[in-house]
């Protein structure tokens, strides 16, 4: 098993397009990979157990990867929090 | 007793119970199944999902087309929810381990996460609701209009009271139980006062306190004098009981439609129609054809682009209704306003950057869209023969491009020999370019029909919304009708007249005056304008086709028209007393 912590940092929080882009990476993998913020659980695979955890913009959350690939799962998915999963914003100057 | 006010949008009188109707609640049924049909549950929710991943697939292709990537991705994020398996799985546990049937362990389903949304609080939290209240909506569509579960609700004769009602949620209420409807919001042009008209139901709307009126109440709702009467004393329900069965009467009078004028010159009235369900209030001899059957409401009450098979089962249904008689289809007919309805997301409304979107060359640039619709429409003309019309047509380069379309598709279709060269095209004459190339438009289409609407606003930009009706008297617009009509008559190729315009008893003069011997109207105008063709004399009009042409504007033409009418009948009208 491997976790790490991470900080959401994307201007509206975890809401659905960067959810979506955290499924898509997450299903390439066969780990199970869970995603823990204010106590709560959420399978990163699934869109509306992320989406209903409400995760607000600076939010800690922590996540933990078990399985076959879960090295790998935990490193790609690092990545895409850190660029604020590559989501861009029409808006960016509002 | 109390007295509501409100606003007519469909005449008549009703007395009785009410029955409220929560339309942002769909009905759920609340049964559970037995354990044989625990399959058959499953197979309907999943047959929901893929639906709906289908008609969102498609969206995400016009999103991609028209705007961007990025926009496109907006649309992944629900067709991820509609792919979520852990989503799927607890929906399918409570139909295999509760035998919940599958609307109402959808709806357990969705309502937990929604709940759990709106707890977090967030104040980020919009998009997300928005996605999934789209998606909730989806799904149940799909899975309430599964004929399994159509089950009506209104069991006795009811006044229908509800904040806002679809037409789809009209038909799933049990039509024949509703004896008029009251409504919060709803104009006089939306599509459930065309249902209303149709069904000669009594409608009013832009009641703002329903909770005035509850489910213990009886009322009388008057249309016609724009009240509706809470708890009415005996003496008015029965003066009101006796008005309504003197209006029943009438209303059941039949329409016998000529084929002439007074003067035995051969005129055509024929009807334009949306739903099938607007002929229910007709008697099949009421009628002669279907001049404009539109097909855009079977996207704007999916929020998505009929497919191939739900088209031909409606365009089939049509033709087995109206038996023999001559019927024109008209292909979509999206203009912006109409096609950001129809893909009514709520997402789209919460984004600048749908505003501009649609158009109306959009079945030319969007081919599969019109193959689709040209596929469906082929494989009826194995049960009876029709028309197909092509509406704003601008250029007859564009006749040509749909013409393609429609080889493409009658090569397309499998096991069937249906082909287009069977089929008469026409073409909607409604703009200011195609004005100029009427003969050559004349070449390549076998009829024209006139959309006058549209026209008044292309020569005159008169805004549909506004009170446009004076438009319909504008010189200009009597010149452009004569010029398209004596095209029609070189090539032989027949004209009608399908807007608003014929349905005007005055501007009906005019249009008999430069030609017309053909027209189209809505099935409440019907009844007058046949009256009115019966009425007519074209012999005895005499120059009035060049005093309108000598005249400059609008009111003149009026002024002349209803002087014309009231010697000729000797009566007088109200200007548009017809059209409503």
């Amino acid at each position: 098993m491997e976790e790490k912590e991470v900080t959401i940092n994307n201007k509206y929080g975890l809401h659905s397009r960067p959810a979506s882009a955290l499924v898509k990476k997450a299903s390439n993998f066969d780990s199970e990979i869970k995603l823990i913020y204010d106590g709560k659980e959420a399978n990163t695979k699934s869109i509306l157990g992320l989406m209903v955890l409400a995760i607000e913009p600076g939010a800690e959350v922590k996540i933990i990867a078990e399985g076959e690939d879960e090295k790998e799962a935990l490193e790609e998915l690092e990545e895409l929090i850190e660029n604020d999963f590559f989501v861009e914003y029409d808006d960016e100057d509002n | 007793m109390r007295i509501i006010k409100g606003k007519k949008i469909s005449k008549g009188i009703s007395i009785g119970p009410v029955f409220h109707y929560k339309s942002d609640q769909l009905y759920i049924p609340d049964y559970n199944v037995d354990e044989s049909e625990v399959e058959q549950e499953i197979d309907n929710f999943y047959l929901a999902i893929n639906n709906c991943i289908e008609e969102l697939q498609q969206t995400r292709e016009l999103v991609l087309h028209h705007l961007d990537e990025n926009h496109a991705k907006i649309i992944d994020s629900q067709l991820m929810i509609l792919d979520d398996t852990s989503f799927h799985d607890e929906v399918i546990s409570l139909i295999k381990n509760k035998n919940n049937n599958a609307i109402k362990a959808f709806n357990k389903v969705i309502t937990v996460y929604e709940e759990k949304i709106a707890e977090s609080n967030s104040s980020y939290h919009q998009q997300r609701d928005i996605d999934i209240r789209d998606i909730k909506k989806r799904i149940l569509h799909h899975l309430i209009n599964n004929e399994n579960y159509i089950d009506g609700q209104i069991d006795s004769p009811s006044i229908l009271v509800s904040h806002s009602i679809s037409p789809s949620d009209f038909f799933n209420l049990e039509p024949k139980n509703i004896t008029g409807i009251i409504t919060t919001e709803g104009g006089s042009d939306s599509h459930l006062a065309i249902v209303a008209k149709a069904f000669g139901l009594p409608y009013i709307s832009g009641i703002e306190k329903l909770d005035l009126i509850t489910d213990q109440d009886e009322i009388i709702l008057d249309a016609n004098e724009e009240k509706i009467i809470v708890n009415p004393v005996s003496s008015k329900k029965k003066d009101y009981r006796k008005e309504l069965a003197e209006y029943k009467k009438q209303q059941n009078r039949k329409i016998e439609i000529v084929d002439e004028t007074k003067d035995g010159t051969p005129f055509d009235i024929k009807i334009n129609i949306e739903f099938i369900e607007e002929l229910q209030g007709l008697d099949e001899n009421s009628y002669k054809g279907i001049g404009l059957f539109r097909t855009e409401f079977l996207g704007l009450e999916r929020n998505a682009f009929p497919s191939e098979e739900e088209q031909y089962q409606v365009y089939r249904k049509v033709l087995e209704t109206v038996g023999d008689k001559p019927l024109v289809f008209r292909t979509f007919d999206f203009g912006r306003d109409k096609f950001i309805d129809m893909l009514d997301m709520e997402m789209f409304h919460t984004d600048e950057a749908y505003k501009d979107w649609g158009g109306i060359r959009l079945c030319l640039e969007n081919p599969t869209i019109m193959k689709n619709q040209f596929k469906a429409m082929l494989r009826c003309s194995k049960i009876r023969s029709f028309k197909i019309m092509l509406p704003m047509i601008s250029s007859v380069e564009e006749v040509r491009q749909a013409k393609e379309i429609c080889h493409e598709a009658e090569a397309e279709i499998e096991n069937e020999h249906v082909s287009c060269d069977n089929i008469d095209i026409g073409a909607m004459v409604e703009t200011k370019s195609i004005l100029y190339n009427l003969r050559e438009l004349a070449e390549e289409v076998e009829f024209f029909s006139i959309g006058t609407n549209d026209l008044a606003y292309f020569l005159l930009g008169s805004d549909r919304k506004e009170d446009s009706i004076i438009h319909h008297y504008h010189p200009k617009m009597f010149k452009a009708i004569r010029k398209i009509v004596k095209a029609g008559q070189e090539k032989n190729i027949p004209v009608t007249l399908c807007g608003e315009m014929g349905a005007d008893p005055y501007a009906l003069l005019g249009l008999a005056a430069v030609g017309i011997r053909s027209v189209s109207v809505s099935t409440n105008s019907l009844a007058q304008i046949n009256e009115e063709i019966k009425n007519l004399d074209i012999e005895q009009m005499g120059e009035l086709d060049s005093l309108i042409f000598n005249c400059e504007d609008s009111e003149t033409v009026l002024s002349i028209l209803k002087e014309y009418y009231e010697n000729f009948t000797g009566k007088q009208i109200e200007a548009n007393s017809g059209t409503e």
